[in-house]
């Protein structure tokens, strides 16, 4: 377009005459000039390097965000997994699900804790399961499990329970008050 | 200043509007999450559909196994049979006439009864297969409801208890073979003792004892498969009671 513009030999002055005037033959006008471009380009380089830095981060947060997620999926299908499992009772097999709730009832820990520990050995599972009544659970910020099992302990006591990988209600058929619904949660 | 120079004062101050735009507007910018979209179908939908199925399962299941004790403490009828009963004893047969067990129909009505006491507002149609009871059902949980999307889940189940209900077919055939050999014997005890088998008890399973109303005689038979149901903690073996008519009319 310029090209065939400037075949025209005035219009061809003209832009000659505003190109040149487009530097000013004054030189501290020059300077000033000179400095704005300078500090623009500062400015922009900066602002670049921030947003470069502020995007880099944030996609690795974010990376890290779908990351966490995934993983708490296989936390709960390892829960899954746990409850729907087969225990053996009496030499009969039976589910999980039916000795947390047999075991609930009956307030009977060393049950659970010796089928929870034979399912954790079994799969090479670290952390630990709790189980709750749905109240409590679902109004106390701490609640106290009814029945809960750690691999993680020294001396008895629970050294540090760890993250919840996930939690699943269960219905109690046999279960009076509190105990109607229980929850299950697992541990990492 | 030159007024060329102004230019790039210009072109500062867009920015810096630009980024006070970028940092105050409540459109987000920058890098958004990987899947998002996928991740929540997974969380609400996916994984808590298979949670509230874990639990459907097992009410399921507990309730399978109330129906197979319920049944089997009224001889396999869900209601009254036309062959009449005597307290909970439901009799097999009226003289020469069996009332023949409709399993199916007595398992899915026995169990929809059952489970009205913990979900007043679904029904199933139950049939078996071995020993797994299947039931289906119109009802759908909705989950997930985010926006105009949602997840419906059908709340059918599957489960295996393992119990066979064909196990009644067999009774019912020595049952009438008993029936047959015994309706004309001047002493129904003796004969009923030669030609049973050995899981068939008088009255009671625990305390076998003779009893007669006229030619009605009570039984309390094992399971011939020896099947134990889990309930409560404990296995309880399954007992079938009910009554026969050795009467010739």
């Amino acid at each position: 377009m310029t090209k065939i513009l400037i075949k025209n030999k005035k219009v061809k002055e003209n832009w000659k005459r505003n190109f040149l005037t487009f530097f000013p033959k004054e030189k501290k006008g020059l300077m000033d000039d000179f400095t704005d471009l300078l500090s623009f380009v500062l400015i922009i380089s900066m602002v670049g390097f921030i947003a470069v830095v502020v995007l880099r981060t944030d996609a690795s947060d974010k990376t890290e965000q779908t990351l966490e997620r995934i993983a708490s999926f296989q936390g709960q299908e390892a829960l899954l997994d746990l409850v729907n499992s087969l225990a053996l009772l009496e030499d009969k097999e039976v589910v999980m699900k039916d000795v947390i709730i047999s075991a609930v009832n009956a307030n009977n820990e060393a049950l659970f804790r010796e089928k929870m520990q034979a399912y954790f050995e079994q799969q090479q599972m670290e952390g630990g399961v709790g189980v709750y009544d749905s109240v409590s659970y679902g109004t106390e910020e701490e609640p106290t499990p009814l029945l809960s099992y750690d691999v993680v302990v020294f001396n008895g006591e629970v050294i540090a329970r760890g993250k919840e990988k996930g939690a699943i209600y269960l219905t109690n058929v046999h279960g009076e008050g509190n105990k109607k619904l229980l929850v299950v949660k697992l541990f990492s | 200043m030159n007024s060329k120079g102004a230019l790039f004062h210009w072109i500062g101050i867009v920015v810096i509007l630009v980024l006070a735009f970028a940092i105050f507007s409540p459109v987000e910018f920058g890098v958004k999450p990987k899947g998002t979209w996928q991740l929540d179908f997974l969380q609400y939908n996916f994984i808590e559909g298979k949670k509230q199925l874990a639990d459907a399962d097992q009410l399921a299941l507990e309730v399978g196994r109330k129906t197979v004790l319920s049944l089997a403490e009224k001889g396999g009828f869900a209601d009254a049979p036309s062959c009449g009963s005597d307290g909970e004893i439901n009799y097999w047969n009226r003289g020469q006439d069996f009332c023949f067990l409709n399993v199916d129909e007595s398992v899915n009505a026995e169990f929809n009864s059952l489970y009205k006491k913990y979900d007043k507002t679904v029904s199933f149609t139950v049939s078996r297969q071995g020993k797994e009871l299947i039931g289906k059902t119109d009802k759908e949980i909705l989950l997930g409801q985010k926006n105009a999307q949602f997840y419906v889940l059908n709340s059918g189940f599957r489960v295996n208890f393992g119990y066979d209900f064909d196990e009644y077919f067999k009774l019912q055939d020595q049952a009438k073979k008993m029936v047959n050999e015994c309706k004309a014997a001047s002493n129904i005890q003796d004969c009923v003792e030669k030609v049973k088998p050995s899981y068939w008890k008088f009255s009671s399973c625990e305390n076998a004892q003779f009893a007669a109303k006229g030619q009605k005689v009570h039984f309390c038979v094992e399971s011939p498969e020896k099947y134990t149901i889990f309930e409560n903690g404990r296995f309880v073996p399954v007992q079938y009671k009910f009554g026969l008519d050795f009467g010739m009319n």
